[in-house]
């Protein structure tokens, strides 16, 4: 479990988080969003004891992070790329963080084995293409076993069977009960792989909520098409629906469903040439809510 | 395993396991074949010399080269100990999983500070010892055998603190370029700054530089005025000043300041 409570850090005049709260709790995949800019990795770096808060608290399972003993049974943590000198071996690179925990060299095997990279684990990091790397850090998030993940941008310069390793990794690992967070600024790969979503611009809280929710609350009705529009859209309004015509003839309905919307046309002899659910993709949901709250923005059709 | 020695275990796995330890420290064992090449040439100039001309031969103190050097090596040493945890990222993820900055300082300094105190006296010890032996009783101008081991001690002594120094200067500046650029201030332009102030500063600055502080610790000191103005006590502690002052002010930064 991670408590952010009015957490705020400032670098010199610069506000990086702004009197953020939100609660991750085990068990899920909460996916923590937001534009670049927008304070995620300060978030987790605070939560980390790396960087001290301005105010207020970042608590691991009610404690502060650098109260914990042996952190890497409690949380495992992936900063943006490995972290490792490039001269050194991967397995030497585990061994060091893994010693000050005092985990053991059968350990550090097991985790090569099992993020695959124990065939090179004698190859220098530098010779690590960017996905090796990633791999690399998630083997020394997971050396502690540890009951909290957080990953930082994990599917960063992932391959597509990468992606798909980190989503079916982190999903089980919140099946098994650990609490897991994952950074990300592409809503697209969230959609598929958390839960509960965490999402913050310039600082501060813009939503947190689940995947369902904010689908349900950007859920943009049923479009319909029928040559007898007018008919159709007094019909709906009658049965409870609200109807709105769309600039190209079609009506947009709220509160009806797409079945209900049939069986009324069917009913009454209306014509239907099309009727469609109007899922908003949630990254449209993401871009609106989070419009304006990103750090460096283009000018849409900016000046030249 | 403790907290502490898993720390200590930690970072001398990070020491050993770069190769760029291994060409810091290549640098002094150059210097040592050298010098030992210098006290061949000697004894083949002196075999040679007519016995007239015997009396008036010295041999350099070929301590001037591996001493030098091996310190220089030993304070990038000390310095890339840290920096290269800055450059590459590896800092957060050591702090991450050992959140004690304290713990981290503490592991590391000694471990850096022992790697180059054995190897300020192997490579400072091989010189004179084995030059020693090269030389034989060809020249008299050496100190005698107790003398000169406590100024080897001494000289492996400051092979120690140039690391420390450096180790400390890396984590204030967070920058090799930066703190090896003051390591070898202090080491080499310092000193020579310092002789040409007027007088009576040029004196009391060139004893207290780290260059001279080995000599005035041995009290060994080539025929003519004496290297500074210290007792050898006080001497020492000047030179221990060197490492501790900047660890402290390193402790002190670093288990206050953000890790970028």
């Amino acid at each position: 479990m991670i408590e952010i409570r009015e957490l705020t850090k400032r670098y010199g005049r610069s506000t990086a988080v702004d009197r953020l709260s939100f609660t991750v709790r085990p068990g899920h995949v909460t996916g923590f969003l937001g534009p670049n800019g927008a304070g995620k990795s300060t978030t987790m770096r605070v939560l980390l004891g790396l960087d001290a808060p301005t105010s207020g608290t970042a608590l691991v399972d009610g404690r502060a992070y650098a109260a914990i003993r042996r952190p890497m049974s409690a949380v495992g943590a992936l900063l943006d790329s490995a972290g490792a000198h490039p001269a050194r071996r991967a397995v030497d690179h585990l061994s060091c963080l893994a010693r000050t925990n005092g985990i053991g060299r059968r350990r550090v095997a097991e985790v090569l084995e099992s993020v695959g990279l124990a065939g090179v684990a004698r190859w220098r990091v530098g010779r690590f293409s960017l996905g090796m790397r990633q791999r690399l850090g998630i083997a020394a998030a997971l050396l502690g076993d540890p009951g909290v993940l957080l990953l930082d941008e994990p599917v960063n310069g992932l391959d597509p069977d990468g992606v798909r390793w980190i989503r079916e990794l982190t999903r089980s690992l919140a099946a098994e009960g650990r609490t897991v967070l994952l950074s990300s600024n592409l809503m697209t790969e969230m959609e598929r792989t958390a839960d509960r979503l965490v999402i913050i611009g310039r600082g501060r809280l813009i939503a947190e909520t689940t995947v369902a929710e904010l689908a349900e609350r950007f859920a943009r009705g049923v479009l319909v098409r029928s040559p007898r529009g007018a008919e159709l859209a007094g019909l709906l309004e009658r049965a409870g629906g609200a109807v709105r015509a769309e600039p190209d003839g079609g009506l947009a309905v709220t509160g009806l469903g797409a079945a209900a919307i049939g069986d009324l046309a069917a009913r009454h002899g209306v014509p239907v040439h099309a009727i469609r659910e109007r899922a908003a993709s949630l990254e449209e949901a993401y871009m609106e809510l989070t419009a304006g709250a990103g750090e460096h923005q283009a000018v849409r059709g900016g000046a030249r | 395993m403790s907290a502490v020695s898993g720390a200590v275990s930690a970072e001398w796995l990070k020491v050993r396991s770069v190769w760029s330890t291994y060409v810091v420290l290549l640098v002094p064992l150059a210097a040592v074949a050298f010098a030992l090449v210098l006290d061949l040439y000697a004894t083949v100039v002196w075999d040679h010399l007519l016995p007239v001309s015997r009396p008036g031969y010295t041999t350099m103190m070929t301590q001037a080269i591996t001493v030098p050097l091996t310190e220089i090596a030993a304070g990038v040493f000390g310095v890339l100990a840290i920096t290269s945890e800055y450059a590459t990222g590896q800092i957060r993820a050591s702090l991450t999983v050992s959140p004690r900055r304290g713990l981290l300082l503490a592991a590391k300094s000694p471990v850096v500070g022992v790697v180059a105190l054995v190897f300020g006296l192997v490579a400072v010890g091989t010189a004179s010892l084995v030059g020693r032996a090269i030389i034989g009783d060809r020249v008299a101008a050496r100190p005698e055998l107790g003398r000169e081991l406590v100024l080897l001690a001494a000289s492996g002594a400051a092979v120690m603190v140039f690391a420390l120094l450096g180790l400390a200067l890396g984590v204030l500046l967070r920058s090799t370029a930066g703190a090896i650029v003051v390591v070898a201030v202090v080491w080499y332009p310092l000193p020579m700054i310092a002789q040409w102030l007027p007088a009576p500063w040029n004196v009391r600055m060139t004893s207290v530089v780290p260059m001279n502080l080995p000599a005035e610790i041995s009290g060994y000191h080539v025929p003519g005025p004496p290297p500074g103005l210290l007792s050898a006590p006080v001497a020492a502690c000047v030179l221990a000043a060197y490492a501790v002052v900047p660890l402290a002010a390193a402790y002190a930064v670093f288990t206050r300041r953000d890790i970028r």
